[in-house]
């Protein structure tokens, strides 16, 4: 029986004291506490999502030029990057972030996951470094969300392209539109953020963007926990259709404005796919790097934060991870009608990165009601 | 001159046994226990108080509804084909007996997205369903009347559903069943043929096979029910209009448990997880009592001999065991079509070519950050690893139950039984949550620990690995241990004549199942953290099979992948029934 | 070796299986103890060999005392349905009686001539789930044959066999026996096979005083 007792002890008695929470890194006025690093050991970690940038022959190429190794740690998605930094914030197990975007950035900073770095970000396009321009995350793509549409349903016979987003609550557009999630996919949650520039500067002062997403909902609008879902299996414009499972029963998705140019692309030079290009009814997104507080192999880190930003890995940046590069004087592929399919936004929403971080709940809790 | 060591024993268990008992109940409790007072901690609400709560969290009764209405239709249906696929399995002598239980074997360890890729293959409106003018996908024709007609949501993908999960499940009812009838003293079924009660088939069902595989197949059922009722990706891939409560945790897991973050999504996953634990645990509970009233120390006999008794299967028993083993087969047809086949730069029509291309960028592995040689090699280190940890410690937590339960301490058994069996009434949610804080609390430097993802696996697989060895202990005679310990045998050869020998079988089943379940990366979605370099072939194909499929080449390849994790799983547990095949040789 | 239980008791979940049991077996005898089905013979003979627990009273080989449960190498047990472990063969199932200290030439040669003392040369290699219920108790007894043992107990060992094959074995065992001099106990309910067997037949009620044996407690 003593042996009994002594085992389970031994392995659950350190359970006592653990009905604490752990925020340590912020002070009593709300700065931000540097965590002690964890120290280099020669490898840097680095927490992402799976970016198809981040190949085999490219981290070989990292660790060539400057002798760093690398390891990749994955979460999801951008919000599984943030809720992994939150989750081991204490204890930090890895050295970059790189994937969170400008929906989730604040909430990151506010939580004081990411400390300074010293990148040189001279030759990012002032419009990218315009959304944020501190010390703590760099840029290294980005893209503009927006609705993409099957031309060959929407041929504006049978069905128009909308000219305001009122337009998709018709009964036209009934039960053939669909929409990643805004509380569990970050292009759902950029469209969404857009929605509410969109709403808060329409002519109608009365309704809100969560009065267009009840809307919505009830117009058989359907909404999946990912974009891949959506993309995939729904839309009917995209490459879904080589897809076994593709069920084509949406004319209407949410990506970006420059996935017809990468259908495109890689379907010779043709695509039915196109973008909706309302103004302020598309969002500028920019993805971001940033040293983790309590990190370790801050100069791994930041050579990888310079070599993200170098000239032969961020120019192609369309090409290997279907985004647009964030130097200067940017263009997308000639080759297969990437340029041609590609839409340029109108006008994006305007909506600072500081009102995503203090609103972003709040708006998540309205659209779970408005969409439920 | 040999005596009993009683005196250090308690409940006649002894000390060692103790620590692995509480081990293993310590790996089940530890995550769970963390994961709910850190849920309790941000949410400042008790787990209780939560579960008062569960109906009010948006989307809950509706996944519970579902979740019970799937779970029950796969697994009757599951029994319905499974049982007599055991019996027949079990009973004949077979043709290449060792491979087909090997192919028998490989839906069950098929990681999820490549199943469900199969699937949608032969459901889709131009799959291989759509022959007999039945489109589950696209619910049009006689799915799309029934729909109509009964106001029924989706009933396709609900049908889909069901045949996947009696697709993944149908092993189990063979591992479970066959070994019983395998090795059932044919005395059995011979003096039943004499007896009144056995001129009829319902009287043999009623006097000989419900009593002697009833426990197995309720053991079985349970576990089928259990996968069912907590899947995940596969409701994502062919329901997706549903939840189960697992996939609803899913969705919300991620941000639980952080302080000041989304509470909301705390306290929904605190009620939920509450509920479905509590749940999970009670039917555990209950099937295990079932098991144990029924259970019966069966005399056991030669397989080879019974199977020479009664023969090749009469034909129709070989066209159903070989047609389903056909079916099962189809959807990893599919897949293994699926990567020569790369879809066409044609605009005008939805053609396809035949390529080699895909398998190129599978074994290159440009589209991945670790290579599949480093994949397969980190594969079969986990594997191997399960079961090297699993397979000991499940023997004795297995022979702990079985001594307290032999000594009259039925209660103390049957509690502890239970606490071995909470990983499988755990969300995986709640696992990894409960891992990721223990983990940062106390050993930080776990995470750099390489064979991490080992431990998952032997959570999840030493219930199973319990559950087989339990009743394959208690049907051994214990005359054979009394006759050893009259012999003049060391201690080992008296083990092994009197117990190990017997066990062979099953633990060779118990032992497919531990490298089963690592090479499936069953306990993947336990880790919240993964480390690139840990991937498995199984992570390797879920990474590329869910990129976006821009690039054509990206499916095939994933395909390419999935086949060649199939190809390693089969060789892994044929080679592993190569000490069934011993055993059997050996009593020839 | 002479073997004695002196006022053995056994009692079980408060049911006296028997009680005060006084036996004396005397170095090289066999004696027939004849009961009915149940009365308690098997587990007086499990008690004699440690595998069942004396309640009271105590158990002497060659006049030393031996504490409870203790299993002494030099007794050995023929159980009523023989004991052959199904993975090994024939030859295999009696070399599991071999002392341990024996070379493998000393096996192999001891095995045949057990093999042959128990008419079962051509059975070598044969499968133990084919055997015949005679030729298992044989085989059965071949082993405990090659322990040397100095005692044996049989457990009704051809229960299993029919008469005819029933005294045939009988006779052969009781010429084993009493060719090595070994102390054997046999408990039976048929008189024939007792008379057969024993130097000394005795009755099961004659071993304990009289009306305490089968009494709740």
């Amino acid at each position: 029986m003593r042996h009994v007792l002594l085992s389970l002890l031994m392995l659950l008695a350190p359970l006592s004291g653990c009905l604490t929470s752990d925020i340590l890194v912020v002070d009593e006025e709300g700065n931000c506490q540097p965590l002690p690093p964890r120290g280099d050991d020669g490898t840097l970690k680095i927490l992402t999502y799976d970016i198809a940038a981040f190949s085999d022959a490219m981290l070989a190429n990292f660790t060539e030029q400057t002798g760093f190794a690398v390891e990749l740690v994955y979460a999801d998605d951008a919000g599984g990057i943030l809720e992994i930094m939150l989750q081991t914030q204490a204890s930090p197990q890895v050295d970059l972030a790189v994937g969170l975007d400008n929906t989730y950035l604040q909430t990151a900073l506010d939580f004081c996951l990411l400390t300074a770095n010293n990148a040189d970000t001279s030759t990012v396009d002032p419009s990218v470094m315009e959304l944020y321009d501190g010390q703590k995350a760099v840029p290294f793509d980005q893209g503009h969300v927006c609705l993409n549409y099957d031309e060959e349903v929407v041929d504006g016979e049978n069905l128009s392209a909308p000219q305001t987003l009122w337009d998709l609550t018709e009964p036209a557009w009934a039960d053939k539109t669909v929409f990643p999630s805004s509380l569990t996919s970050s292009p759902g949650r950029a469209f969404m953020v857009a929605t509410v520039d969109y709403f808060e500067n329409d002519m109608d002062e009365n309704t809100t963007a969560f009065d267009w997403w009840k809307a919505m909902a009830d117009n058989g609008a359907r909404f999946t926990t990912g974009w891949t879902e959506a993309y995939e299996i729904h839309y009917s414009g995209g490459y879904g259709a080589w897809v076994d499972g593709h069920l084509g029963d949406a004319a209407m998705t949410v990506s970006y404005c420059h996935s017809p140019g990468v259908e495109a692309f890689y379907g010779g030079n043709w695509t039915k796919s196109t973008s909706v290009n309302l103004p302020r009814a598309t969002f500028h997104q920019v993805e971001y790097g940033g040293l983790v507080n309590g990190g370790g192999n801050a100069d791994a880190a930041n050579a990888f934060l310079n070599f993200l930003l170098s000239e032969d890995i961020n120019r192609n940046m369309p090409e290997n991870n279907l985004m647009q590069s964030v130097l200067t004087n940017a263009t997308w592929p000639e080759q297969e009608g990437y340029r041609y399919h590609t839409d340029i936004p109108m006008l994006n929403a305007n909506i600072t990165t500081e009102r995503i971080g203090n609103d972003m709940a709040e708006w998540l809790v309205a659209w779970a009601d408005a969409t439920s | 001159m040999r005596t009993s060591p009683m005196s250090s024993r308690f409940l006649g268990v002894h000390p060692v046994q103790w620590m692995a008992l509480s081990l293993v109940i310590a790996l089940g409790i530890g995550p769970i226990a963390l994961a709910f007072s850190r849920l309790w901690a941000v949410t400042g609400i008790t787990p209780w108080a939560a579960l008062m709560t569960f109906h009010e969290q948006p989307g809950a009764t509706e996944a519970l509804q579902f979740s019970v209405l799937e779970a029950a239709a796969s697994t009757l249906l599951t029994v319905t084909i499974g049982l007599p696929l055991a019996w027949a399995f079990g009973r004949y002598k077979w043709k290449r007996v060792r491979l087909k239980r090997a192919l028998l074997f490989l839906p069950f360890v098929t990681p999820p997205i490549v199943a469900a890729v199969g699937f949608l293959a032969l459901i889709s409106p131009e799959g291989f369903l759509s022959f007999f003018g039945i489109d589950l996908r696209g619910e049009t024709g006689f799915i799309g009347w029934l729909a109509a007609k009964t106001g029924w949501d989706h009933p396709g993908h609900f049908v889909a559903l069901v045949i996947s999960h009696v697709w993944f499940n149908l092993s189990l009812m063979v591992r479970f069943v066959e070994p019983v009838v395998a090795q059932l003293d044919p005395r059995w079924e011979e003096q039943l043929a004499l007896l009144p009660a056995g001129q009829t088939r319902r009287g043999r069902l009623q006097h000989l096979w419900l009593p002697v595989l009833g426990p197995a197949t309720t053991v079985a059922a349970a576990y089928t029910f259990f996968f069912s009722f907590t899947s995940f990706a596969m409701v994502k891939w062919l329901a997706p209009s549903s939840n189960t409560l697992e996939s609803l945790l899913g969705e919300l897991g991620g941000t639980a448990g952080i302080a000041g973050y989304r509470t909301e999504t705390s306290l929904a996953v605190l009620g939920i997880a509450t509920f479905q634990m509590l749940l999970m645990l009670f039917m555990l509970v209950v099937a295990g009592r079932f098991e144990r009233k029924h259970s019966q120390v069966l005399s056991l006999h030669n397989e080879t001999m019974n199977r020479e008794q009664h023969g090749p299967a009469p034909k129709r028993w070989a066209w159903f065991v070989n047609g389903m083993l056909l079916l099962l087969l189809a959807p990893l047809v599919s897949v293994v079509i699926g990567s020569f086949r790369v879809r066409s730069n044609d605009p005008t029509n939805n053609g396809y070519e035949w390529t080699l291309e895909g398998w190129k960028q599978a074994w290159s592995g440009d589209y991945s950050t670790v290579p599949f040689t480093e994949a397969l090699s980190n594969s079969m280190v986990y594997a191997v690893m399960t079961l090297v940890v699993a397979l000991p410690l499940g023997y004795a937590v297995a022979t702990s139950l079985v001594t307290m339960r032999e000594r009259g301490h039925q209660r103390a058994a049957g509690v502890l039984d239970s606490l071995c069996m909470l990983p499988l009434s755990m969300s995986a949610v709640m696992v990894g949550l409960g891992m990721v804080a223990g983990i940062l609390r106390w050993f930080p430097q776990m995470f750099q620990f390489p064979y991490l993802p080992v431990v998952p696996h032997v959570m999840l697989v030493l219930p199973f690995v319990i559950r087989l060895l339990v009743p394959a202990i208690e049907r051994i005679d214990p005359v054979f241990a009394e006759q050893a310990s009259l012999l003049p045998m060391g201690r080992f050869g008296s083990w092994w004549h009197s117990r190990g020998a017997f066990l062979v079988v099953p633990a060779t089943m118990a032992g497919s199942l531990c490298l089963a379940f690592s090479l499936g990366e069953f306990g993947a979605t336990f880790l919240v953290v993964r480390v690139g370099s840990w991937n498995s072939l199984s992570i390797l194909v879920d990474q590329v099979a869910s990129r976006p499929k821009f690039d054509p080449l990206m499916f095939p390849t994933a395909m390419a992948l999935a086949t060649m994790l199939m190809v390693v799983t089969l060789v892994v547990l044929s080679v592993n029934e190569r000490a069934r095949a011993w055993r059997m040789r050996h009593e020839d | 070796m002479k073997i004695e239980l002196r006022k053995a008791t056994v009692t079980v979940n408060n049911k006296v299986i028997f009680n005060e049991l006084n036996l004396t077996v005397e170095s090289g005898e066999v004696v027939s103890i004849l009961g009915p089905s149940g009365c308690g013979k098997t587990t007086m003979l499990r008690a004699s060999c440690g595998l069942a627990s004396l309640s009271n009273g105590e158990r002497y080989l060659e006049d030393e005392r031996l504490d409870d449960n203790v299993i002494r190498p030099e007794i050995t047990m023929l159980f009523q349905q023989p004991v052959l472990y199904p993975h090994l063969n024939v030859a295999q199932n009696i070399a599991l009686g071999a002392p341990k200290h024996w070379t493998k030439e000393t096996v192999n040669q001891r095995l045949q001539q057990v093999l042959e003392s128990i008419g079962l040369t051509d059975f070598n290699q044969r499968s133990v789930g084919s055997l015949s219920g005679g030729e298992a108790q044989r085989v059965a007894f071949g082993r405990a044959l090659m322990q040397e043992p100095k005692v044996i107990l049989l457990d009704e060992p051809f229960a299993s066999v029919d008469v005819a094959r029933r005294m045939e074995l009988a006779a052969m065992t009781r010429t084993h026996l009493k060719e090595r001099g070994i102390t054997a106990i046999h408990v039976t309910h048929d008189q024939d096979e007792a008379d057969i067997m024993a130097d000394r037949v005795v009755r099961w009620t004659d071993l304990q005083p009289p009306s305490k044996s089968g009494e709740e407690e």
